[in-house]
């Protein structure tokens, strides 16, 4: 493999580790919040945070696009604080990809806390322990399955982004040229020899990761 | 002294609980089932923080009007129909989590485990424990945290009649060993006459009547004493020859005595009590007290009454048919012989 396609790799790598663990951060709490009754903001909130999973990548890179740009909110945000757009940067492909990838870390991540049986939470309290108490040393431990679908399909997911990152982030090589890119290219010049590598590549790793993420995770839960 | 008054909505039940109940022995709240006891447990845990009430527990106000103590600093020990232990933990770290967040000592632990004979199962996952080890060891997680009442939702409710025993008994020892205050919620009877001292009755979300175990089971207007298993409880010392003697005289036990000498609860059950004129000495039954008749009342079946009869300090019931009762002249004052065909020992 040529040293371009190398740096494709890695940075397509990087990209996705980054979102996987700040979405992890972020999904924690919101899912946590979601699985717990949410109060009345509760419907909007998964609405919202299932736009993603039916929105043509366009549209969303489209929106992220008008916001990052010089003159977005998100673009004189990020100016202010670096002097630097976002539009056609890794640190835009990150919000992008954050953003593409919630539903993929939310939902499962809700799913594994509706499965902590109530009388655990319930022991937990009558034993002392507090609310952070009981997500820290029971919730978590007991959703451990999920958490694991959460980051693995969140990576994966990431990995395989076209749309939003051809639409804020462009294809500059070791920056936001990432493998779905390339390999968009690689067509687009006729070189299918190229695409055939990098494809498989994708298709192999998918496939990997869904593996990975295999139901009947139930037997970790004793692990 | 455990206060508690609660008047809310649950579902479609109205609660309105009353109730004060003295910090010491096994208090029961009895009902049916849907009458709102676990509710009324689950809230007084500090777990329903959806209903508000009064709840003070001697001199700690844990609810009022003002303030709410979440369940976590109440100190209330909390033991469920499912066992709940956490999953992810073996044995040891299920009952490590309830000592560490109340820095109770090691030795504490080690003497809990002793008494509720958990003390091998400590490597073991909740998955490979039995339904009565699962329950002593919630038992056990409960009480590592010391707490200063101890509250149990139906425990026996999903167990086999074994482990029913298995876990009755660790309470029994647990209660003579080192005892804490308990509230009991359970339907079934035997439960009740077997470990409750107090019993509050619970209707419909209201509180019937709340008393001391004895005086309710022989209350002739309450529904205890119509229960086909209807009977009495007295406290009784077991002497080392098979005798338990309480304030009536003297109960021979049929078989040999498997329990030490000391306090038991006898149970007597009415249908068991027969009553004579005189004292018969050619009777196949050896356990004959002299008592009085206190009152006669219709039992809940045809053609039966219930007479109750005052044996010493202690009440006892006797059911008998509406014609022996006229035949024997019964009325109250009268001295009769009650005949006791076999006591159960209860604890």
């Amino acid at each position: 493999m040529p040293a371009s396609e190398l740096a494709t790799v890695a940075l397509t790598l990087k990209l996705a580790a980054v979102t996987t663990v700040l979405l992890l951060l972020l999904c924690l709490p919101l899912a946590w919040w979601l699985a717990s009754g949410g109060g009345r903001w509760r419907h909007t909130v998964m609405a919202v945070a299932a736009l993603p999973l039916v929105l043509p990548p366009t549209v969303l890179g489209f929106y992220l696009l008008l916001w990052m740009a010089p003159g977005g909110w998100l673009g004189d945000l990020a100016l202010w604080l670096r002097q630097q757009s976002l539009a056609f940067t890794f640190e835009g492909l990150v919000i992008g990809s954050l953003v593409y990838s919630l539903p993929f870390a939310v939902f499962p991540l809700r799913n594994a806390f509706l499965g902590v049986p109530r009388e655990s939470l319930d022991a937990a309290s009558t034993l002392g322990a507090g609310p952070l108490d009981r997500f820290f040393t029971v919730a978590l431990p007991l959703s451990r399955p999920g958490l694991a679908a959460a980051a693995i399909l969140t990576f994966a997911h990431t990995v395989g982004e076209f749309g939003v990152v051809l639409m804020i982030g462009g294809s500059i090589p070791g920056e936001t040229r990432v493998l779905s890119i390339a390999i968009f290219e690689q067509v687009e010049a006729l070189n299918y020899q190229g695409a055939h590598w990098l494809s498989a590549l994708l298709v192999l790793f998918s496939f990997t990761a869904l593996l990975l993420t295999r139901p009947g995770q139930g037997e970790h839960l004793h692990a | 002294m455990l206060e508690a008054r609660l008047h809310g909505r649950r579902g479609p039940l109205a609660l309105s609980f009353d109730a004060r109940i003295p910090m010491q022995g096994c208090c029961a709240l009895f009902g049916p089932s849907g009458a709102g006891k676990t509710s009324i447990l689950r809230w007084i845990a500090g777990l329903e923080p959806r209903l508000r009430g009064h709840l003070r527990l001697d001199d700690t106000v844990m609810e009022d009007a003002h303030a709410r103590m979440p369940a976590h600093r109440r100190r209330i020990g909390m033991v469920f129909q499912q066992p709940g232990l956490f999953p992810h933990l073996d044995v040891a770290g299920n009952i490590h989590f309830a000592a560490r967040r109340a820095d109770t000592p090691a030795a504490h632990v080690q003497r809990l485990a002793d008494l509720l004979g958990i003390a091998d199962l400590l490597a073991l996952r909740p998955g490979e424990l039995s339904g009565g080890q699962a329950q002593r060891v919630a038992l056990a997680r409960a009480l590592a945290t010391q707490p200063r009442l101890l509250l149990l939702d139906e425990p026996f409710a999903n167990l086999d009649l074994d482990a029913r025993n298995e876990v009755m008994t660790a309470l029994e020892t647990l209660q003579q060993e080192m005892p804490v205050t308990t509230v009991l919620v359970s339907h079934l009877p035997q439960e009740v006459q077997r470990l409750a001292d107090h019993l509050v009755l619970v209707e419909a979300g209201k509180v019937v009547v709340s008393d001391t175990l004895q005086s309710l089971l022989v209350n002739a207007d309450l529904p205890l004493a119509h229960l086909e298993d209807a009977a009495a409880v007295v406290n009784a010392e077991l002497t080392g020859s098979g005798q338990a003697r309480f304030s009536g005289g003297s109960l021979t036990l049929a078989g040999p005595a498997t329990r030490p000498p000391g306090p038991v609860r006898v149970g007597i059950a009415a249908r068991d009590v027969s009553i004579a004129l005189s004292a018969a000495t050619d009777s196949s039954i050896s356990n004959i007290l002299p008592a009085s008749v206190v009152d006669i009342s219709d039992d809940a079946r045809p053609g039966q009454c219930l007479v109750r009869l005052r044996c010493g300090n202690d009440i006892l019931l006797a059911r008998i048919t509406r014609a022996s009762c006229e035949r024997l002249a019964l009325g109250p004052g009268r001295s009769v012989h009650a005949q006791v065909k076999s006591v159960a020992l209860l604890a």
